[in-house]
Protein backbone atom coordinates (compact mmCIF):
# COMPACT_ATOMS: atom_id res chain seq x y z
CA UNK A 1 0.00 0.00 0.00
CA UNK A 2 1.00 3.38 -0.72
CA UNK A 3 2.11 5.35 2.60
CA UNK A 4 2.26 8.72 3.14
CA UNK A 5 3.52 10.74 6.04
CA UNK A 6 2.85 14.35 6.86
CA UNK A 7 3.96 16.49 9.61
CA UNK A 8 0.92 17.47 11.21
CA UNK A 9 0.31 21.15 10.80
CA UNK A 10 -1.70 21.86 13.91
CA UNK A 11 -2.17 21.01 17.67
CA UNK A 12 -4.26 18.44 18.32
CA UNK A 13 -6.09 20.57 20.70
CA UNK A 14 -7.28 22.73 17.35
CA UNK A 15 -10.36 20.30 17.26
CA UNK A 16 -11.81 22.20 14.29
CA UNK A 17 -8.17 22.32 12.52
CA UNK A 18 -7.74 18.74 12.89
CA UNK A 19 -10.75 18.01 11.85
CA UNK A 20 -10.62 20.55 8.76
CA UNK A 21 -7.19 19.02 7.62
CA UNK A 22 -8.17 15.52 7.45
CA UNK A 23 -11.16 16.18 5.17
CA UNK A 24 -9.06 18.29 2.85
CA UNK A 25 -6.28 14.76 3.09
CA UNK A 26 -9.08 12.90 2.08
CA UNK A 27 -10.33 15.12 -1.22
CA UNK A 28 -6.71 15.04 -1.87
CA UNK A 29 -6.76 11.42 -2.18
CA UNK A 30 -5.14 10.66 1.28
CA UNK A 31 -7.17 8.92 3.68
CA UNK A 32 -6.05 8.77 7.39
CA UNK A 33 -4.15 5.42 8.36
CA UNK A 34 -2.86 6.74 12.26
CA UNK A 35 -2.78 10.28 13.67
CA UNK A 36 0.29 11.04 16.08
CA UNK A 37 0.41 14.72 17.12
CA UNK A 38 3.96 15.12 15.32
CA UNK A 39 3.18 13.09 11.91
CA UNK A 40 0.25 11.24 10.41
CA UNK A 41 0.03 8.32 8.28
CA UNK A 42 -2.02 8.35 5.21
CA UNK A 43 -2.89 5.71 2.16
CA UNK A 44 -3.32 6.89 -1.36
CA UNK A 45 -6.92 6.65 -2.34
CA UNK A 46 -9.54 7.96 -4.43
CA UNK A 47 -10.55 11.86 -3.91
CA UNK A 48 -13.25 10.90 -1.08
CA UNK A 49 -15.72 13.20 0.81
CA UNK A 50 -15.31 11.97 4.11
CA UNK A 51 -16.39 13.74 7.95
CA UNK A 52 -13.92 13.52 10.47
CA UNK A 53 -14.77 14.17 14.30
CA UNK A 54 -12.95 14.33 17.42
CA UNK A 55 -14.61 12.98 20.91
CA UNK A 56 -13.26 13.81 24.02
CA UNK A 57 -12.72 10.68 25.85
CA UNK A 58 -9.66 9.32 28.30
CA UNK A 59 -8.14 6.54 28.25
CA UNK A 60 -5.63 4.81 29.65
CA UNK A 61 -2.15 3.20 27.44
CA UNK A 62 -3.51 0.15 26.36
CA UNK A 63 -7.21 0.94 26.97
CA UNK A 64 -9.62 0.52 24.16
CA UNK A 65 -12.56 2.44 23.71
CA UNK A 66 -16.28 0.71 25.23
CA UNK A 67 -17.58 -1.57 22.76
CA UNK A 68 -21.33 -0.12 23.08
CA UNK A 69 -19.67 3.28 22.30
CA UNK A 70 -18.30 2.10 19.19
CA UNK A 71 -21.44 -0.29 18.23
CA UNK A 72 -23.75 3.02 18.70
CA UNK A 73 -21.07 5.50 16.53
CA UNK A 74 -21.38 2.57 13.96
CA UNK A 75 -24.94 2.55 14.22
CA UNK A 76 -25.80 6.02 13.22
CA UNK A 77 -22.77 5.63 10.38
CA UNK A 78 -19.50 6.60 11.90
CA UNK A 79 -16.14 4.10 12.12
CA UNK A 80 -14.26 4.91 14.61
CA UNK A 81 -10.62 5.62 13.08
CA UNK A 82 -8.34 5.40 16.67
CA UNK A 83 -6.96 8.15 19.01
CA UNK A 84 -5.57 11.38 18.22
CA UNK A 85 -4.04 11.24 21.92
CA UNK A 86 -4.90 9.30 25.11
CA UNK A 87 -7.73 12.09 25.80
CA UNK A 88 -9.78 12.42 21.94
CA UNK A 89 -10.03 9.41 19.57
CA UNK A 90 -11.14 10.08 15.94
CA UNK A 91 -14.16 8.96 13.97
CA UNK A 92 -14.80 9.37 10.19
CA UNK A 93 -17.83 8.65 7.75
CA UNK A 94 -18.51 8.26 4.23
CA UNK A 95 -22.04 8.66 4.10
CA UNK A 96 -23.18 12.25 3.63
CA UNK A 97 -26.68 11.37 5.69
CA UNK A 98 -25.32 10.44 8.90
CA UNK A 99 -26.17 12.64 11.41
CA UNK A 100 -24.04 14.65 13.55
CA UNK A 101 -22.39 13.09 16.33
CA UNK A 102 -23.61 15.83 18.72
CA UNK A 103 -27.00 17.76 18.76
CA UNK A 104 -26.59 19.13 22.18
CA UNK A 105 -23.79 21.96 22.69
CA UNK A 106 -24.28 21.97 26.11
CA UNK A 107 -23.77 18.13 27.02
CA UNK A 108 -21.18 18.09 24.39
CA UNK A 109 -19.17 21.00 26.40
CA UNK A 110 -19.47 18.70 29.70
CA UNK A 111 -17.76 16.14 28.34
CA UNK A 112 -14.90 18.53 26.84
CA UNK A 113 -15.17 20.51 29.91
CA UNK A 114 -13.52 17.13 31.82
CA UNK A 115 -10.33 17.12 29.19
CA UNK A 116 -10.03 20.70 29.91
CA UNK A 117 -9.43 19.89 33.59
CA UNK A 118 -6.88 17.37 32.98
CA UNK A 119 -5.40 20.05 30.35
CA UNK A 120 -5.06 22.53 33.70
CA UNK A 121 -3.59 19.72 35.86
CA UNK A 122 -1.03 18.88 33.29
CA UNK A 123 0.05 22.76 32.83
CA UNK A 124 0.22 23.14 36.77
CA UNK A 125 2.35 19.94 36.79
CA UNK A 126 4.64 21.47 33.75
CA UNK A 127 4.60 24.58 36.34
CA UNK A 128 6.04 22.87 39.49
CA UNK A 129 8.00 20.56 37.26
CA UNK A 130 10.26 23.33 36.26
CA UNK A 131 11.41 24.59 39.71
CA UNK A 132 11.70 20.91 41.51
CA UNK A 133 13.89 19.98 38.12
CA UNK A 134 15.93 22.94 38.64
CA UNK A 135 16.58 22.30 42.28
CA UNK A 136 17.68 19.25 41.11
CA UNK A 137 19.73 19.83 39.06
CA UNK A 138 21.52 22.34 41.44
CA UNK A 139 22.12 19.55 43.78
CA UNK A 140 23.33 17.49 41.31
CA UNK A 141 26.07 20.18 40.78
CA UNK A 142 26.97 21.62 43.88
CA UNK A 143 25.96 18.08 46.60
CA UNK A 144 29.58 17.03 46.66
CA UNK A 145 30.66 20.57 46.86
CA UNK A 146 32.46 19.96 43.48
CA UNK A 147 30.43 21.64 40.64
CA UNK A 148 33.12 22.42 38.07
CA UNK A 149 33.89 18.03 38.74
CA UNK A 150 30.38 17.48 38.73
CA UNK A 151 29.72 19.59 35.55
CA UNK A 152 32.00 17.95 33.40
CA UNK A 153 32.27 14.32 34.43
CA UNK A 154 28.72 13.44 34.58
CA UNK A 155 26.15 13.88 32.23
CA UNK A 156 22.91 14.10 34.59
CA UNK A 157 23.09 17.56 35.37
CA UNK A 158 22.89 18.89 31.63
CA UNK A 159 20.67 15.91 31.26
CA UNK A 160 18.27 17.67 33.49
CA UNK A 161 18.98 21.17 32.79
CA UNK A 162 18.29 20.27 28.73
CA UNK A 163 14.81 18.52 30.15
CA UNK A 164 14.26 21.91 31.96
CA UNK A 165 14.56 24.18 29.06
CA UNK A 166 12.62 21.76 26.82
CA UNK A 167 9.74 21.95 29.46
CA UNK A 168 10.23 25.98 29.59
CA UNK A 169 10.08 25.62 25.71
CA UNK A 170 6.80 23.47 25.88
CA UNK A 171 4.91 25.28 28.32
CA UNK A 172 3.71 28.00 26.00
CA UNK A 173 2.36 25.18 23.55
CA UNK A 174 1.07 23.68 26.33
CA UNK A 175 -0.85 27.07 27.40
CA UNK A 176 -2.10 27.03 23.67
CA UNK A 177 -3.50 24.09 23.67
CA UNK A 178 -5.59 24.70 27.05
CA UNK A 179 -6.67 27.48 25.37
CA UNK A 180 -7.86 26.08 22.23
CA UNK A 181 -9.86 23.77 24.66
CA UNK A 182 -11.16 26.49 27.05
CA UNK A 183 -12.61 28.85 23.99
CA UNK A 184 -13.95 25.70 22.62
CA UNK A 185 -15.81 24.66 26.16
CA UNK A 186 -17.16 27.92 26.22
CA UNK A 187 -18.72 28.32 23.32
CA UNK A 188 -20.01 24.79 23.26
CA UNK A 189 -21.52 25.26 27.23
CA UNK A 190 -22.80 28.82 26.10
CA UNK A 191 -24.95 26.93 23.42
CA UNK A 192 -22.74 27.58 20.40
CA UNK A 193 -22.47 24.27 18.03
CA UNK A 194 -19.17 23.42 17.11
CA UNK A 195 -18.39 24.89 12.76
CA UNK A 196 -15.73 21.67 12.39
CA UNK A 197 -14.41 24.22 9.85
CA UNK A 198 -11.82 26.45 10.57
CA UNK A 199 -7.94 27.72 8.84
CA UNK A 200 -5.30 25.64 10.11
CA UNK A 201 -1.50 26.72 9.58
CA UNK A 202 0.51 25.29 6.70
CA UNK A 203 3.20 23.50 9.29
CA UNK A 204 3.98 23.04 13.17
CA UNK A 205 7.80 23.05 12.71
CA UNK A 206 8.40 24.36 16.41
CA UNK A 207 6.88 21.40 18.14
CA UNK A 208 8.80 19.65 16.02
CA UNK A 209 12.28 21.52 16.56
CA UNK A 210 11.59 21.01 19.97
CA UNK A 211 10.71 17.43 19.86
CA UNK A 212 13.99 16.41 17.55
CA UNK A 213 16.18 17.94 19.43
CA UNK A 214 14.89 17.18 23.13
CA UNK A 215 15.02 13.50 21.37
CA UNK A 216 18.76 14.21 19.55
CA UNK A 217 20.24 15.84 23.33
CA UNK A 218 18.75 13.24 25.30
CA UNK A 219 20.08 10.32 23.01
CA UNK A 220 23.66 11.62 23.65
CA UNK A 221 23.74 12.55 26.88
CA UNK A 222 22.20 8.82 27.89
CA UNK A 223 24.89 7.32 25.64
CA UNK A 224 27.52 9.39 27.32
CA UNK A 225 26.06 8.52 30.91
CA UNK A 226 25.41 4.97 30.57
CA UNK A 227 27.78 4.22 27.65
CA UNK A 228 31.34 5.82 27.06
CA UNK A 229 31.90 4.72 31.21
CA UNK A 230 31.88 1.62 29.85
CA UNK A 231 34.28 1.87 27.12
CA UNK A 232 37.32 2.64 30.38
CA UNK A 233 37.20 2.57 33.63
CA UNK A 234 39.56 -0.88 34.03
CA UNK A 235 42.70 -0.31 36.28
CA UNK A 236 45.67 -0.93 33.44
CA UNK A 237 49.55 -1.43 34.20
CA UNK A 238 51.64 2.29 34.25
CA UNK A 239 52.87 1.65 31.16
CA UNK A 240 49.52 2.18 29.07
CA UNK A 241 49.61 5.39 30.30
CA UNK A 242 50.00 7.43 27.16
CA UNK A 243 48.88 10.65 27.54
CA UNK A 244 51.07 11.98 29.24
CA UNK A 245 53.91 11.46 31.62
CA UNK A 246 52.98 11.40 34.87
CA UNK A 247 55.29 12.72 38.17
CA UNK A 248 57.23 9.80 39.10
CA UNK A 249 57.18 9.35 43.05
CA UNK A 250 60.22 7.64 42.89
CA UNK A 251 62.13 11.13 41.69
CA UNK A 252 60.29 12.77 44.95
CA UNK A 253 61.52 9.45 46.99
CA UNK A 254 65.00 9.01 45.62
CA UNK A 255 66.81 6.22 44.26
CA UNK A 256 66.07 4.01 47.40
CA UNK A 257 61.93 3.87 46.98
CA UNK A 258 60.68 0.52 46.41
CA UNK A 259 57.31 0.11 44.62
CA UNK A 260 54.53 -2.12 46.55
CA UNK A 261 53.20 -4.36 44.11
CA UNK A 262 49.86 -6.15 45.23
CA UNK A 263 49.03 -7.73 42.22
CA UNK A 264 45.76 -10.42 41.53
CA UNK A 265 44.42 -11.40 37.94
CA UNK A 266 47.40 -9.56 36.55
CA UNK A 267 46.63 -5.76 38.28
CA UNK A 268 48.82 -4.25 40.16
CA UNK A 269 46.47 -2.87 42.89
CA UNK A 270 49.61 -0.54 44.09
CA UNK A 271 50.71 0.96 40.97
CA UNK A 272 47.58 1.21 38.07
CA UNK A 273 46.46 3.69 35.76
CA UNK A 274 43.01 4.02 34.62
CA UNK A 275 41.15 5.80 31.80
CA UNK A 276 37.42 7.19 32.18
CA UNK A 277 35.87 9.41 29.15
CA UNK A 278 33.16 11.68 29.24
CA UNK A 279 31.11 13.80 27.38
CA UNK A 280 32.66 17.28 28.52
CA UNK A 281 35.80 15.56 29.68
CA UNK A 282 37.06 13.17 26.65
CA UNK A 283 40.11 11.83 28.98
CA UNK A 284 40.31 11.47 32.68
CA UNK A 285 43.13 9.31 34.11
CA UNK A 286 44.09 8.29 37.33
CA UNK A 287 47.69 7.22 37.99
CA UNK A 288 48.02 5.75 41.79
CA UNK A 289 51.97 4.88 42.75
CA UNK A 290 52.84 3.55 46.09
CA UNK A 291 55.52 1.89 47.66
CA UNK A 292 58.15 1.94 50.96
CA UNK A 293 59.97 5.23 51.15
CA UNK A 294 63.93 5.39 52.13
CA UNK A 295 64.06 6.47 55.34
CA UNK A 296 63.84 4.44 58.15
CA UNK A 297 60.54 4.78 59.33
CA UNK A 298 59.64 2.28 56.20
CA UNK A 299 56.43 4.99 55.91
CA UNK A 300 53.85 3.90 53.24
CA UNK A 301 53.72 6.46 50.61
CA UNK A 302 51.58 7.40 47.93
CA UNK A 303 50.54 9.22 44.78
CA UNK A 304 47.81 9.55 43.42
CA UNK A 305 46.96 11.87 40.08
CA UNK A 306 44.51 12.87 38.11
CA UNK A 307 44.42 14.33 34.96
CA UNK A 308 41.93 15.86 32.68
CA UNK A 309 41.84 16.63 29.38
CA UNK A 310 39.27 19.26 28.44
CA UNK A 311 37.20 20.37 25.25
CA UNK A 312 38.34 23.99 26.08
CA UNK A 313 40.45 26.35 28.12
CA UNK A 314 36.83 27.87 29.83
CA UNK A 315 36.94 25.43 33.03
CA UNK A 316 40.35 24.52 33.26
CA UNK A 317 41.49 27.16 36.13
CA UNK A 318 38.55 26.41 38.14
CA UNK A 319 38.85 22.71 37.80
CA UNK A 320 42.54 22.96 39.45
CA UNK A 321 41.35 25.55 42.06
CA UNK A 322 38.15 23.37 43.26
CA UNK A 323 40.58 19.83 42.88
CA UNK A 324 42.93 21.48 44.93
CA UNK A 325 40.68 22.59 47.46
CA UNK A 326 39.17 19.72 47.55
CA UNK A 327 42.53 17.53 47.86
CA UNK A 328 43.05 19.54 51.54
CA UNK A 329 39.71 18.71 52.52
CA UNK A 330 40.04 15.15 51.94
CA UNK A 331 43.34 14.62 53.02
CA UNK A 332 41.84 16.81 56.54
CA UNK A 333 39.41 13.61 57.06
CA UNK A 334 41.57 10.91 56.78
CA UNK A 335 41.05 8.61 59.39
CA UNK A 336 44.83 7.77 60.52
CA UNK A 337 46.29 11.42 60.33
CA UNK A 338 47.10 11.45 64.18
CA UNK A 339 47.84 13.97 66.46
CA UNK A 340 46.86 17.40 65.60
CA UNK A 341 45.91 18.51 62.96
CA UNK A 342 48.41 20.87 61.26
CA UNK A 343 47.48 23.99 58.66
CA UNK A 344 47.82 23.73 55.26
CA UNK A 345 49.52 26.64 53.48
CA UNK A 346 49.68 27.10 50.00
CA UNK A 347 52.10 28.68 47.58
CA UNK A 348 50.69 29.76 43.73
CA UNK A 349 53.92 30.25 41.15
CA UNK A 350 52.24 32.79 38.77
CA UNK A 351 55.88 32.52 36.73
CA UNK A 352 55.69 29.04 35.99
CA UNK A 353 54.97 29.46 32.36
CA UNK A 354 51.11 28.10 32.99
CA UNK A 355 47.91 29.38 33.39
CA UNK A 356 47.78 27.88 37.19
CA UNK A 357 49.94 26.54 39.64
CA UNK A 358 49.72 25.70 43.26
CA UNK A 359 51.45 23.97 46.19
CA UNK A 360 49.99 23.37 49.27
CA UNK A 361 51.19 21.54 52.31
CA UNK A 362 49.65 20.69 55.25
CA UNK A 363 52.51 21.32 58.44
CA UNK A 364 54.13 18.67 60.34
CA UNK A 365 52.51 16.31 58.16
CA UNK A 366 53.13 13.87 54.76
CA UNK A 367 50.35 15.23 52.81
CA UNK A 368 50.76 17.59 50.16
CA UNK A 369 48.67 18.53 46.82
CA UNK A 370 49.62 20.06 43.71
CA UNK A 371 47.43 21.43 40.91
CA UNK A 372 48.17 22.23 37.63
CA UNK A 373 46.14 24.09 34.56
CA UNK A 374 47.48 25.13 31.31
CA UNK A 375 45.46 25.33 28.36
CA UNK A 376 43.03 22.78 28.20
CA UNK A 377 45.08 20.49 30.45
CA UNK A 378 44.96 19.82 34.05
CA UNK A 379 46.49 17.80 36.60
CA UNK A 380 45.70 17.89 40.38
CA UNK A 381 48.55 15.79 42.40
CA UNK A 382 47.87 14.36 45.84
CA UNK A 383 50.89 13.01 47.55
CA UNK A 384 51.90 11.46 50.55
CA UNK A 385 55.70 11.20 51.55
CA UNK A 386 59.31 12.03 52.38
CA UNK A 387 59.81 14.79 49.17
CA UNK A 388 58.66 18.09 48.38
CA UNK A 389 56.21 18.60 45.37
CA UNK A 390 57.36 22.29 45.06
CA UNK A 391 60.68 21.29 44.02
CA UNK A 392 59.56 19.19 41.10
CA UNK A 393 57.71 21.95 39.60
CA UNK A 394 59.01 21.31 36.19
CA UNK A 395 57.70 17.62 36.30
CA UNK A 396 54.60 18.84 37.37
CA UNK A 397 53.55 21.82 34.54
CA UNK A 398 55.47 18.62 32.07
CA UNK A 399 51.89 16.74 32.93
CA UNK A 400 49.75 19.60 31.06
CA UNK A 401 52.51 20.33 28.58
CA UNK A 402 55.16 22.59 27.26
CA UNK A 403 54.14 25.83 26.08
CA UNK A 404 56.44 25.03 23.51
CA UNK A 405 55.29 21.54 22.34
CA UNK A 406 51.28 23.62 22.53
CA UNK A 407 52.62 26.35 20.73
CA UNK A 408 54.20 24.10 17.88
CA UNK A 409 57.31 25.67 18.32
CA UNK B 1 -29.96 12.94 42.13
CA UNK B 2 -32.66 15.74 42.04
CA UNK B 3 -33.35 17.53 39.23
CA UNK B 4 -32.83 20.44 41.33
CA UNK B 5 -29.44 19.67 41.86
CA UNK B 6 -29.28 18.27 38.05
CA UNK B 7 -31.02 21.43 36.92
CA UNK B 8 -33.52 22.03 34.09
CA UNK B 9 -33.12 18.93 31.24
CA UNK B 10 -31.92 20.29 27.87
CA UNK B 11 -34.76 19.29 24.74
CA UNK B 12 -32.51 16.08 23.72
CA UNK B 13 -32.23 15.26 27.25
CA UNK B 14 -36.36 15.80 28.16
CA UNK B 15 -37.25 13.65 24.49
CA UNK B 16 -35.07 10.73 25.73
CA UNK B 17 -36.70 10.27 28.78
CA UNK B 18 -39.92 10.26 27.15
CA UNK B 19 -38.87 7.81 24.79
CA UNK B 20 -38.76 5.31 27.49
CA UNK B 21 -42.62 5.93 29.41
CA UNK B 22 -44.15 3.57 27.09
CA UNK B 23 -41.77 0.40 26.24
CA UNK B 24 -37.96 -0.15 26.70
CA UNK B 25 -36.05 1.25 24.24
CA UNK B 26 -32.20 0.61 21.84
CA UNK B 27 -30.36 3.02 20.99
CA UNK B 28 -31.70 3.30 17.00
CA UNK B 29 -35.00 3.20 18.37
CA UNK B 30 -34.84 6.18 20.83
CA UNK B 31 -33.39 8.27 17.99
CA UNK B 32 -36.00 7.44 15.69
CA UNK B 33 -38.83 8.04 18.68
CA UNK B 34 -37.55 11.36 19.13
CA UNK B 35 -37.31 12.43 15.58
CA UNK B 36 -40.76 11.08 14.43
CA UNK B 37 -41.79 12.99 17.99
CA UNK B 38 -40.44 16.30 17.25
CA UNK B 39 -40.88 16.08 12.86
CA UNK B 40 -37.45 16.41 12.77
CA UNK B 41 -36.88 19.51 14.68
CA UNK B 42 -34.40 17.20 17.18
CA UNK B 43 -32.22 14.93 15.70
CA UNK B 44 -29.84 12.96 18.28
CA UNK B 45 -26.41 11.89 16.82
CA UNK B 46 -24.35 8.98 18.84
CA UNK B 47 -22.11 11.06 20.54
CA UNK B 48 -25.49 12.59 22.10
CA UNK B 49 -27.25 9.64 22.81
CA UNK B 50 -23.83 7.89 23.99
CA UNK B 51 -23.31 10.88 26.75
CA UNK B 52 -27.65 11.10 27.74
CA UNK B 53 -27.60 7.61 27.43
CA UNK B 54 -24.37 7.02 30.17
CA UNK B 55 -25.19 10.05 32.20
CA UNK B 56 -28.33 8.94 32.58
CA UNK B 57 -27.56 5.15 34.08
CA UNK B 58 -25.06 7.10 36.01
CA UNK B 59 -27.85 9.14 37.72
CA UNK B 60 -29.79 6.16 38.39
CA UNK B 61 -32.64 7.50 35.64
CA UNK B 62 -32.65 4.29 33.31
CA UNK B 63 -30.87 0.93 33.91
CA UNK B 64 -29.89 -1.63 30.96
CA UNK B 65 -32.44 -4.84 30.43
CA UNK B 66 -30.66 -6.52 27.66
CA UNK B 67 -27.91 -7.07 25.77
CA UNK B 68 -28.40 -8.82 22.44
CA UNK B 69 -25.22 -8.95 20.39
CA UNK B 70 -24.41 -4.65 19.60
CA UNK B 71 -28.66 -4.34 20.68
CA UNK B 72 -28.64 -2.56 24.27
CA UNK B 73 -31.97 -2.38 25.80
CA UNK B 74 -32.77 0.43 28.54
CA UNK B 75 -35.54 1.37 30.50
CA UNK B 76 -36.61 3.99 32.77
CA UNK B 77 -36.86 3.70 36.31
CA UNK B 78 -38.99 5.23 38.54
CA UNK B 79 -36.50 8.33 39.66
CA UNK B 80 -36.08 8.75 35.83
CA UNK B 81 -39.95 8.97 35.47
CA UNK B 82 -39.74 11.37 38.56
CA UNK B 83 -37.57 13.30 36.71
CA UNK B 84 -38.84 13.90 33.72
CA UNK B 85 -42.85 14.19 35.35
CA UNK B 86 -41.20 17.42 37.59
CA UNK B 87 -39.40 18.58 33.78
CA UNK B 88 -42.80 18.41 32.40
CA UNK B 89 -44.50 19.75 34.95
CA UNK B 90 -41.80 23.26 34.86
CA UNK B 91 -42.39 23.49 31.15
CA UNK B 92 -46.00 23.39 31.43
CA UNK B 93 -45.63 26.06 34.18
CA UNK B 94 -43.55 28.26 31.39
CA UNK B 95 -46.33 27.63 29.15
CA UNK B 96 -49.03 28.94 31.61
CA UNK B 97 -46.68 32.19 32.31
CA UNK B 98 -46.00 32.23 28.75
CA UNK B 99 -49.45 32.30 27.87
CA UNK B 100 -51.36 34.58 30.91
CA UNK B 101 -48.69 37.12 29.63
CA UNK B 102 -50.21 37.39 26.13
CA UNK B 103 -53.90 37.49 27.24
Amino acid sequence: MNRVYKLTPMSQYDVDGVESWLEDMALRGLRLERFRPLFCTFAREPSAQIRYRVEPRYLRLEEEPPQDMLDLYRDFGWDYEGRVSNTMLLFSTRDPDAPEPHSDPELQGERWEKLRRSLVRGCLLNVLLAPLLLVLCLLMLFGEGQPVLALLTTSAAPLIAVTLVCLLLLLPQSFTQLRHITSLTRRLRAGVPMEHRSFYPKRQLGALAIFLVTLAVWGVLLMTQYLLPLTGGQMESLDRLDAFTPLSIASLEGEDFQPDHYVTQGIDYANFCRREQYLLCRDQWQVVQTGKGPLSDNLWVRMDIQWYDLPGTLLAVPLAKEQLDHAMALDDDIWWASGEAGQWTTDYFPEAGVDFLAVARRSDTLFQAAAVARGDKVALVRYTGHGDLAEHLEEITAMVGHREERSGT
Amino acid sequence: MGSKERGPLTEPMFYVLMSFLKRDMCGTEITEFVERKTRGRVRLGPGTLYTLLAKFQEEKLIEETQVEGRKRTYRLTDKGRAAYREELERLRACVADGEEEEE
